[in-house]
């Protein structure tokens, strides 16, 4: 995605943009943790889908380690630019929630 | 699929009943009201032949064919096969649902991970409880019914003993029947669930638009009753669209969950991805879990370095976008720093149960002014909206009206704060930074700074400090080395800043890691301005922007000596910039259409390429002396002072720039500054240049391209005779607005700019130069462009005024006496627009709208007050045709 729209589409709350601030809170934030966890599926999804077999297994090693600033340095170096990725996750995912939201208006 | 073996058959046919009655208890417990007439009584153990059941999949359900009854399963479990193989795994008790670091001594190699529960989502908010199913219950509906299918079809699966109890199962005839009954009843109340919701809003819109259409005279207004009456029938139906969009994106968000899961564990690559998934799984949890015997604060706080809470946070607005590719440190930082909008949202949420309280008392105005001022924006516009709700129930604006003034004033005050800092001060910009902001700007009042010193140093601190917090950098001790580092990379610091930075001290904070922190992302914030960004001002060009860009680069690289460019170097460089970006830009140049509000980029190899060719070809003194005097007649029309380079968003609010007009002078095309210089100096500039011979001689008509007029400033001094943009060549003299003649034709958007920006202002000057357009006829006729026009004329965002004049699928058109109403529209972002990329800035302009249509009908109830009632039976978009519309028309070009 292009950085402009990444940075367009970050800057909303999700809730306000989908027009449902009227909803109970625990159902705001239960919805903004569950697509939370959808992001984070899709975003390891795309960062498995660049490493091999044997770097995959590297990489969860370090994810459960202690020190997680390690497995991302170590995406890093493979050049894949994770922080990005988690980025354009956000807001394409946004983007799809914007759109299923507005068939309903 | 595997099917239950001989033995397996008679040893499940024996324990049938027993747990078929579990089962029924079970599901009988959870409402499931057909299962009793389903399951069969205890001590029928004999299965009954029955026929292979056949399966038809649908776009949206799966139907099966068992003997002569037919069962739908809909949604997508079906492609969830988490628990093939697994499943004694996934049962709740085998392990905890979130793994807990802190009873763990986990060494890599010696303890296994956690296993793999992806089921669901997670609550952040809701107190796990080791494996209880409390700890998975939902507040939303639809998602306890799916968790309760699923669960049943868990118990199903133990049941028949299959890998996963699905329609391919296979095994005891009867008992697979019973089993699809039980999810087929399952299926209904889901079905039911959404055709309850969908009725629901059915039926609140029914009652909303019904509640208007009574008053068809735009009297009951007046009425304190109705007015109750349809601001709860409108908050019957938010809530009613609310329900349903949100069971719709839950079921989405669900079903996708299901999708990747079904990739990640059936995929060609199931081991790595399903490894991946583990340790994600506990990466993204653990911090959660650590903090579980910290109560709810400490767990919250831990929480906030979580990645999941962090993509919760951006998800929530973050005001400061992080480090794009900046590494991975500032990407785990800034993703910190957008918990904490999560973390203060969450706090907000508890604060929200006492709001009603708050809302008494407004008639002491005085008492609450203290209050008020120091309120974000979001509370002063929820103050704003609670005072007219206040009003409404009173029927009257007695002892409110001063209030509400004063809220409304503090309002707008932060909207131009937050404006001049060039932030989006929505809700992702919470109550701390907000109040930091707010410090920022009263300490800067104090110490009598100037504006650009005050916008300079508080954009750049709130940068920062939005991501590591204001009180970890002063405590840090890191106060002095934070200044310096501004000085370095931003320019002069300023005692705002200082004043900002406050006294060192404190602990707590690690001074090391802090310090790298803010090296970090002071370098992160450079990295991410890939390219020197401006918006169009009115008057300006696309040579105004290259000169803002020069300016920058001088005034941020010492390097490339800037400091002593003399104007012509920094003309002729301009000049050049702008140049190379125009070839860059190919068929996206707009040259000559460059609206206010439009954005012109400069990338680095650009700059970096203008710079070295001027320092190639002006080596010597001399030749700098000559480039100079050949010049000179243009670097004098040029207001220097305007860019004086203040640091990141130095222009942004300025007001553009005016003109003084030299009668005497002669409009001369932009081509003439090269040229000239070219013929000064001809050894300096080699005849031939490509560049010069490529500027196209038609270049946009911008001020400073001609030599009969000179920049003033944005705001002209008192007494200096400011003109409007000057004219091309052919235009008469005293030319003052858009100039339209026959047998040309012109966009409905850059007419409706055009005759928008004249008479009172100034047309932005490129789109004047291109005004040879417009036929008066056409503009009149043509509803496209008067349309256009309006939307130009209200100021509102876009799309606003279109929603307002159309409407959407369930959204009559707004009538003007909506405007009377405390509709959601003019104070709260997402409905009705919703999908729109909205902020403060557009609530304002909003409001603005409102209040000039309100002032309009005030004038026509004193004049006519007929008038007045036959207006209120017109649509708002009607209503600034006839009063604004048509008049602005008139006034730019009176009916023949």
């Amino acid at each position: 995605m292009e950085r402009s729209l990444i940075q367009k589409a970050l800057k909303g709350n999700i809730i306000e943009e989908l027009g449902l601030e009227s909803l109970p809170e625990e159902q705001k934030i239960e919805l903004l943790a569950s697509i939370s966890e959808l992001i984070g599926l899709r975003l390891m999804s795309r960062v498995a889908e660049r490493l091999a077999d044997k770097e995959a297994e590297e990489f969860a090693q370090l994810l459960e380690g202690d020190d997680v600033d390690k497995a991302f340095s170590w995406l890093h170096t493979r050049k894949i630019p994770f922080e990005e990725m988690a980025l354009e996750e956000v807001a394409r995912m946004k983007e799809e929630l914007r759109r299923r939201a507005n068939n309903f208006r | 699929m595997e099917g239950t073996t001989s033995s397996q058959e008679k040893e499940w046919a024996g324990e049938m009943p027993d747990r078929l009655d579990a089962l029924q208890a079970r599901l009988t417990q959870k409402g499931i009201a057909p299962m009793q007439e389903i399951i069969r009584p205890k001590g029928d153990t004999e299965p009954a032949p029955t026929p292979r059941i056949d399966s038809v999949t649908t776009p949206d359900a799966k139907i099966f064919v068992h003997g002569q009854e037919r069962y739908r399963h809909t949604s997508a479990p079906e492609l969830a096969p988490i628990a093939r193989g697994a499943g004694d795994v996934l049962a709740e008790d085998a392990l905890p649902r979130v793994h807990d670091v802190s009873q763990d001594n986990t060494q890599h190699g010696t303890v296994p991970p956690p296993a793999i529960d992806l089921r669901g989502t997670v609550d952040l908010n809701v107190e796990s409880k080791g494996g209880s199913r409390e700890a998975l219950k939902s507040s939303f509906p639809i998602v306890q019914l799916r968790r309760e299918r699923e669960e049943a079809r868990e118990e199903l699966t133990k049941l028949l003993n299959a890998q996963r109890f699905d329609e391919r199962t296979e095994g005891d005839q009867s008992a697979i029947k019973t089993a699809h009954e039980a999810l087929y009843a399952l299926d209904e109340r889901l079905s039911d669930r959404e055709k309850n919701t969908q009725e629901e809003l059915a039926q609140a819109q029914e009652e909303y638009e019904r509640l208007h259409e009574e008053d068809v005279y735009g009297e009951m207004a007046l009425d304190p009753a109705y007015g109750e009456k349809l601001t709860k029938a409108q908050q019957r139906f938010e809530n009613a669209w609310a329900a349903v969009a949100a069971d719709d994106i839950v079921k989405k968000v669900h079903d996708d969950m299901d999708l990747v899961r079904f990739n990640v564990y059936e995929g060609p690559r199931k081991n790595a991805y399903g490894r991946i998934m583990q340790a994600y799984k506990w990466f993204a949890d653990k911090n959660l879990a650590r903090g579980r015997e910290g109560g709810r604060l400490k767990k919250m706080a831990l929480s906030m370095f979580s990645l999941r809470a962090g993509i919760s946070g951006i998800l929530g607005g973050l005001a400061f976008v992080p480090a794009v590719g900046a590494g991975a440190l500032i990407a785990r930082q800034a993703l910190a720093g957008a918990s904490a909008a999560y973390y203060t949202y969450e706090r907000k949420r508890q604060a929200a149960t006492n709001k009603v309280a708050e809302t008494k008392g407004f008639e002491n105005t005085e008492k609450k002014d203290i209050s008020i001022d120091t309120l974000t924006p979001t509370e002063v516009a929820e103050k704003m909206q609670e005072i007219i709700a206040h009003a409404q129930m009173k029927g009257n604006w007695e002892g409110l009206e001063a209030s509400y003034q004063k809220v409304r004033a503090v309002y707008e005050k932060q909207m131009a704060v937050a404006i001049a800092l060039g932030q989006y001060l929505d809700e992702s910009v919470r109550i701390d930074v907000v109040a930091e902001m707010h410090n920022i700007a009263r300490q800067a009042r104090k110490t009598e700074q100037s504006n650009a010193d005050v916008r300079q140093s508080a954009s750049i601190a709130a940068g920062v400090a939005g991501v590591f917090g204001f009180n970890a950098i002063r405590q840090a001790g890191v106060a002095h080395e934070f200044i310096s580092k501004l000085k370095s990379l931003f320019g002069a610091p300023t005692a705002a800043a200082e004043a900002f930075v406050g006294p060192e001290g404190g602990a707590g904070v690690n001074p090391d890691a802090l310090r790298e922190q803010v090296s970090s992302v002071l370098k992160a914030r450079e990295a991410i301005r890939p390219t020197y960004a401006y918006e169009f001002a009115p008057g300006e060009g696309p040579l105004h922007q290259a000169r803002k860009a020069i300016a920058q680069m001088i005034g941020e690289r010492a390097d490339a000596g800037g400091e002593n460019f003399s104007k012509g170097q920094r003309l002729w460089l301009e000049r050049r910039l702008w140049e190379l970006t125009e070839k860059e830009l190919g068929p996206n140049n707009m040259t000559g259409e460059w609206h206010p509000g439009n954005h012109l980029a400069f990338n680095r190899e650009a700059m970096e390429r203008a710079l070295g060719e001027m320092q190639d070809k002006f080596k010597t003194p001399e030749s700098i002396k000559s480039l100079d005097k050949s010049l000179e007649p243009f670097t004098k029309k040029i207001n220097w002072s305007r860019y004086e380079y203040k640091g990141y968003g130095a222009w942004q609010g300025d007001g553009g720039v005016r003109y003084g007009l030299e009668q005497s002078e002669t409009y001369e095309p932009s081509t003439q500054i090269l040229e000239s210089s070219r013929s000064a100096s001809p050894d300096v500039i080699p005849g031939g240049m490509a560049f010069t011979e490529s500027l196209p001689l038609s270049q946009t008509i911008s001020p400073d391209d001609t030599m009969g007029v000179h920049e003033i400033s944005s705001a002209p001094p008192g007494g200096t005779q400011i003109v409007e943009p000057p004219p091309p060549p052919s235009m008469p003299e005293g030319y003052r607005g858009p100039i339209f003649s026959e047998h040309t034709a012109l966009s409905p958007d850059a007419a409706a700019d055009a005759v928008a920006q004249s008479p009172t202002t100034p047309a932005p000057m490129g789109l004047t130069a291109r005004l040879e357009i417009m036929p008066m006829d056409e503009l009149r006729r043509s509803e496209a462009i008067r349309f256009t026009f309006a939307q130009k004329l209200s100021g509102l965002a876009e799309g606003d005024y279109d929603l307002i004049a159309h409407g959407t699928k369930i959204i009559p058109p707004m009538r003007v006496l909506d405007l009377d109403n405390t509709g959601g529209f003019w104070s709260r972002r997402g409905w009705p627009e919703g999908v729109r990329f909205d902020n403060h800035r557009d609530i304002m302009r909003r409001l603005r709208f409102r209040d000039a249509i309100l002032s309009k009908r005030h004038e026509l109830l004193r004049k006519s007050p007929l008038e007045w009632a036959e207006s209120g039976k017109l649509t708002v978009a009607e209503f600034y045709e006839k009063y604004f519309v048509t008049e602005k028309i008139l006034a730019v070009a009176p009916a023949k």
